[in-house]
């Protein structure tokens, strides 16, 4: 009996932290930031936090753009390449237009944006009207986003009118304008999967995407759509780092898909399609960042960082993973029978 | 019992041990799945040299049966012995059984001749003779009198052509017992000849072969005995001489025609759905009748008659040639997103893969389909806030059992899966039904509920176009009935003539196209 009590105890702990992800991840930037200004005591000066903040608002935002990806059961590893080649273009643009003053920063802005869900755009039309796998689409969009933006600016570095960083190091009553990017692209992010018909339709089509298709729902709109919003955001977040960096140089957004992808995940969004959490996905990111940027501070090798992240990711798969559940059932059953089998020998 | 005992006059002296072993002998099998009883008690004898047939409609276990006789899944209760012997957990190719399954077991872009000897390349432990391969394949596609080219992708073949290397494979394997699960539905009758040639050289090699189809007149052709299925019991059975066609039909059928006759109303004169001259070789062709508002209008035929695929390429899944209208207006072209805005609803075979949201709640997928009509006006298009209530309606409507509308609807019984995917239609409107076997797989109570849910959708107007194998449902439901075979419609009978036996006669056996009197 007492085996059967335990049995379910841990069976709604599991359960609990599928349910309520986001809540775990928080703990563990709480946990984790606790332990960091611990071990460290740079971890908690204005300059650091300000940098994490920076630094998680740029993965963060992408990472809600990814969701909407990922929700659909698909996945964009172009995002870094969307990243430099929106910045390249947009600074080139701009200086070749001569723009100078306050409006050359919109100008970029605005461009950026644009591009960005352009060659997302290009992504969902590749994956949906060639029918090509969505990762191979992506790993070729971003060999080719990166090389086309090397190419251009001759692999260089841009420097940005001033005016143009304003994304990356203003503040609107004080508060810095990446953390109130974040937060915004998160509420609407959140607001679109939650109160809208497309919110719905892309949860629908990653449960099934056949069963949405039988349903009538508007399926490869949506997935156009998915890839569209996941290059905005990757346009938006390359406008942040640009202002924060100060210029625009090519080892920009190299790798960052894997940490955006395991914000993601780590946040509660199945890889496999129909359930995600925007929040849990923002949160994600944080830890991420905060995870970096402390092993950062103990002087831990780079390496370190690769390693964690890698680890991070199959811990959250393997949590969303039904058969993580089993695996305990399993072993709990198996377990009661030995016990129960002794017990026929023994009487 | 005693009918499975009859032992056919053996061709050949054996020794007196193996005279009275069965070479397969299975006794009260029973499998269940997530509590559908898909087979219940089944026992079956196979002797050397002798052809069994397990017939039986659609749904009866037949498949579920094969796949417990070769090990595909373990039985839950009972147990089979070969030889004497009994096995579980077993390897059938080291036991020497194979089975010629429904579903193709081949890998498309491998040759035929690897198809063929797949599952034991031959060759040293780490290479493989190429030339040996085809030797072998070669060998066995000879035996069965295929004619294919040996380095052709399978993928290329057609599907009797994959058929046949798929029976090849098997014979090459089956040392003791072949298992074929209908094995002609997609063979031209030359080919079809030829695969009874083979089987009646097996029967001489004194294999032990089952016969899985539900073709009546197949059984006749080919077997020794028969086992008849229904609702995953064995419902009878024994040597075909002495059981009359009559007799085996009235066992498929089953249950006497239940006098719970549906009040279904009368249907107008209104036209809601019109199809003319649909054609999609080699599915169906030629396919024109009327749906009319308040009917239910249902296609019997067996599988493999097209059935799916008519309804399927109606409702814009597939391609088809052919005009088609929805209440009057022409549509070029179906797609599902437009039949949907027309009002018009689908209900696929395949539940699990094609109609649920599996990890969505229950409340999710009730609306799926009608979330464009419960936006909110306020805010324009953010927020439903009449979803929550419009599903518990249809929840509390359709009696769906649920431990909260929010909760996964994975977590529903089958039956109250099948009546949330109906829901999803009524939360739309939909004013023409498409119904593609709508009580297979759910449990009695929920399948009278359904039939009640759609006699009244029929009573309140809608259209009903409705596909099942199970002809009891039909003769309980329908206005009318149009038997499809090999996909032409080869019968139409209106309420007052609806006969059973005159309906499967015309659905599985060969017979003249019978023209219906409207």
């Amino acid at each position: 009996m007492a085996m059967v009590e335990r049995k379910n105890f841990l069976q709604s702990i599991l359960n609990s932290i599928r349910g309520a992800r986001w809540l775990i991840v928080l703990g563990g930037i709480f946990l984790l930031g606790l332990a960091f200004s611990l071990l460290s005591p740079a971890f908690l000066q204005f300059r650091n936090l300000q940098n994490i903040i920076v630094q998680a608002s740029v993965t963060g935002i992408m990472a809600v753009g990814m969701t909407f990806v990922i929700m659909t059961a698909g996945i964009d590893i172009s995002v870094g390449g969307i990243l430099y080649l929106t910045l390249v273009l947009a600074t080139g643009l701009a200086l070749k237009m001569g723009t100078g003053g306050i409006f050359a920063g919109t100008i970029i802005y605005l461009i950026a944006i644009l591009l960005g869900t352009i060659l997302g755009l290009v992504n969902g039309l590749l994956i949906n009207f060639v029918g090509i796998n969505p990762l191979v689409v992506t790993l070729a969009t971003l060999s080719v986003y990166r090389g086309l933006a090397i190419h251009i600016n001759k692999a260089g570095i841009t420097i940005p009118p001033e005016s143009a960083r304003f994304l990356g190091i203003g503040k609107i009553l004080g508060v810095p304008v990446p953390l109130l990017l974040a937060i915004l692209v998160t509420f609407i992010g959140a607001l679109i999967l939650s109160r809208t018909r497309f919110g719905r339709y892309a949860l629908a089509i990653g449960a099934s995407s056949t069963s949405a298709y039988q349903s009538g729902l508007p399926v490869r709109p949506v997935l156009i759509a998915v890839y569209a919003i996941a290059g905005l955001c990757a346009g938006l977040a390359g406008l942040i780092l640009m202002g924060r960096v100060g210029a625009v140089q090519t080892d920009m957004g190299i790798g960052i898909e894997f940490t955006v992808i395991t914000a993601v995940v780590l946040g509660g969004t199945l890889l496999s399609g129909g359930r995600a959490s925007i929040l849990g996905s923002l949160l994600g990111a944080i830890l991420l960042v905060m995870i970096d940027n402390g092993l950062n501070l103990m002087h831990a090798s780079a390496f370190i960082y690769d390693i964690v992240r890698g680890s991070v990711l199959i811990g959250a798969v393997l949590i969303d993973r039904a058969s993580a559940l089993e695996l305990f059932r399993n072993w709990f059953s198996l377990r009661n029978l030995k016990v129960s089998n002794q017990r026929k020998i023994s009487t | 019992m005693a009918e499975t005992t009859v032992q056919k006059a053996s061709k050949q002296e054996l020794p007196q041990t193996s005279e009275r072993v069965p070479l397969l002998r299975a006794r009260g099998l029973v499998k269940a799945f997530s509590g559908t009883v898909a087979v219940s008690n089944v026992d079956i004898d196979v002797e050397r040299g002798q052809v069994v047939a397990v017939v039986g409609e659609n749904g009866a276990g037949k498949t579920t049966l094969k796949n417990l006789l070769v090990g595909i899944l373990e039985p839950d209760k009972g147990f089979i012995e070969l030889e004497g012997q009994r096995i579980s957990h077993f390897h059938a190719a080291d036991l020497g059984i194979a089975a010629v399954h429904q579903e193709f077991s081949l890998f498309p872009s491998l040759s035929v001749a690897e198809n063929v000897c797949i599952t034991d390349l031959p060759g040293r432990r780490w290479s493989v003779n190429w030339r040996k391969t085809k030797e072998v394949a070669k060998h066995y596609l000879d035996m069965i009198g295929a004619d294919l080219d040996l380095d052709t992708p399978v993928e290329g073949l057609s599907t009797g052509e994959q058929q046949l290397v798929e029976i090849a494979k098997a014979l090459r394997q089956a040392t003791r017992i072949l298992i074929l699960d209908e094995p002609t539905t997609s063979l031209s009758e030359p080919e079809r000849e030829r695969l009874f040639q083979v089987i009646h050289r097996l029967r001489e090699m004194e294999l032990g072969i089952i016969y899985i189809s539900h073709f009546i007149d197949e059984v006749y052709e080919i077997a020794d005995t028969a086992v008849v299925l229904r609702d995953g019991h064995r419902v009878g059975g024994g040597p075909v001489s002495h059981l009359p066609k009559a007799k085996l039909e009235e066992l498929m059928v089953g249950r006497p025609i239940t006098e719970l006759k549906k009040e279904i109303g009368t249907p107008s004169d209104a036209v809601m759905l019109r199809v003319e001259g649909f054609t999609s070789e080699p599915f169906f062709r030629n396919i024109s009748f009327e749906l009319h508002q308040g009917e239910i209008l249902a296609l019997f035929g067996l599988m493999g008659a097209g059935r799916t695929e008519l309804v399927e390429s109606i409702y814009g899944l597939r391609k088809a040639k052919g005009r088609l209208w929805v209440r009057g207006q022409e549509i070029a072209k179906p797609t599902p997103p437009t039949m949907r805005q027309l009002g018009v609803g689908f209900l696929p075979e395949d539940r699990r893969r094609n109609g649920l949201f599996a990890i969505r709640s229950l409340k999710e997928n009730l609306t799926a389909a009608a979330i464009d009509l419960l936006v909110d006006r306020v805010i324009p298009g953010f927020g439903f806030r009449n979803e929550k209530k419009r599903a518990e309606e249809i929840a509390k409507k359709l009696n769906i059992v649920h431990a909260g509308i929010e909760r996964p609807i994975r977590y529903l019984s089958g039956g109250n899966q099948q009546k949330a995917l109906l829901g999803r239609w009524l939360a739309t409107g939909a004013k023409v039904l498409i119904l593609d076997e709508p009580t297979r797989g759910v449990d009695i109570g929920a399948k009278d509920e359904i039939h009640s849910l759609i006699a009244q959708l029929a009573r309140s107007g809608s259209a009903v176009l409705m596909v099942s194998s199970e002809l009891p449902e039909l003769l309980r439901l329908a206005h009318r009935i149009m038997v499809l075979r090999k996909g032409m419609i080869v019968a139409e009978f209106t309420q007052d003539e609806f006969d059973p036996k005159e309906i499967i006669r015309y659905a599985a056996s060969e017979q003249e196209i019978r023209h219906g009197n409207g």
